[in-house]
């Protein structure tokens, strides 16, 4: 990365949009096995 | 940003999409084991106390059963002694039977005897019957002749009494003429009359025989005729010799081959001896 000024604030790009898409895909799937989960009690081993 | 930072974006994102995607999966695909198990464990239980509540149902079985065996062989034990009892008792109602057979199929043959014997008494009876109704019809014969031979009989008797009362006339006419003889010093002997009423036939003979008789001093002698020749006591014969006049006997004891008579008449000079010849011709 290239040393950036202090003056200038830094610009989103297409990769920051793919970070918050991959967050939420990241928050989709952590849902989907909270909800498993819940359905066994919270309850990992017999 | 260089181009590992931005490598490692896409990556990341893919790995992130992946991620999502696969525990959509688990959550959407995915089946509750837990209460499956709940539920299983609940059937299991259930199942469970039926079968205990059945064993016990089957021990009680079991039991009653057993009971049931118990019984069952007493029962046997019961029926065996009292088949053994029966298979006695049935051995001796087949002797019994047996003697029975024996004694039906003797009794059988004697109905069999009787029966031919009743029929050939029928057949007696019958021929007895007819005999019978002949015998009636003759016995009407008989008493029909009977009652003829009865009148014929009746006729006779009367014949007879008539006859008698004749009988008895002519005895009295009998003995007055017998005594009107004697008193005219005729013969009344029967044979007498008939000897001079009826004269012997021409016979010839030799005398077989002359003795004296020992009380009455008469000379017997022995003739070789008799009855064959057709002589009778009382018949009178004349004795001769080679022509000779010698004498005359009467016959008075005649049988059938030789006669004994007595010398009834000599000639002078003359003496009666055996050999000489007798006939009643001259």
């Amino acid at each position: 990365m290239s040393p950036r000024s202090s003056d200038s604030s830094p610009t989103p790009d297409i990769y920051v949009g793919l970070l918050f898409v991959s967050l939420a895909a990241l928050i989709t799937g952590i849902v989907f096995l909270v909800l498993e989960l819940y359905k066994y009690g919270w309850q990992v081993a017999p | 940003m260089t181009f590992l930072g931005k490598l490692l974006v896409v990556i990341h994102l893919v790995m992130s999409v992946l991620f999502m995607a696969f525990a959509g999966a688990v959550f959407t695909a995915q089946v509750n084991w837990k209460t499956k198990f709940e539920t299983a464990q609940k059937l299991a239980d259930t199942a469970k106390t039926t079968a205990q509540a059945e064993a016990r149902a089957l021990n009680d079985q079991i039991e009653a059963l057993k009971q049931e065996l118990t019984a069952s062989q007493n029962s046997k034990t019961t029926f065996e002694g009292q088949a053994k009892v029966f298979e006695g008792e049935n051995q001796r109602l087949d002797t019994e039977n047996k003697a029975l057979k024996l004694a039906l199929d003797g009794q059988r043959n004697i109905a069999d005897l009787n029966s031919q014997e009743a029929e050939e008494r029928t057949k007696e009876a019958q021929v007895q019957r007819a005999r019978n109704k002949e015998l009636n019809k003759s016995r009407d014969d008989l008493v029909v002749d009977n009652n003829k031979l009865r009148d014929q009989l009746f006729g006779i008797e009367l014949q007879l009494k008539q006859t008698e009362e004749k009988y008895n006339a002519l005895l009295k006419t009998n003995g007055t003429m017998r005594a009107f003889l004697a008193s005219k010093d005729l013969p009344t002997d029967t044979r007498l009359m008939t000897v001079t009423a009826a004269p012997p036939p021409n016979v010839w003979g030799k005398i077989i025989g002359a003795r004296r008789e020992e009380k009455g001093n008469r000379l017997l002698v022995e003739v070789s005729l008799g009855q064959d020749d057709g002589l009778i006591a009382g018949h009178s014969m004349t004795v001769y010799r080679n022509d000779k006049y010698l004498g005359r006997i009467r016959l008075e004891d005649v049988r059938p081959d030789r006669s004994v008579g007595v010398v009834v008449e000599t000639a002078p000079n003359s003496i009666i001896e055996v050999q000489d010849n007798v006939t009643t011709k001259f």
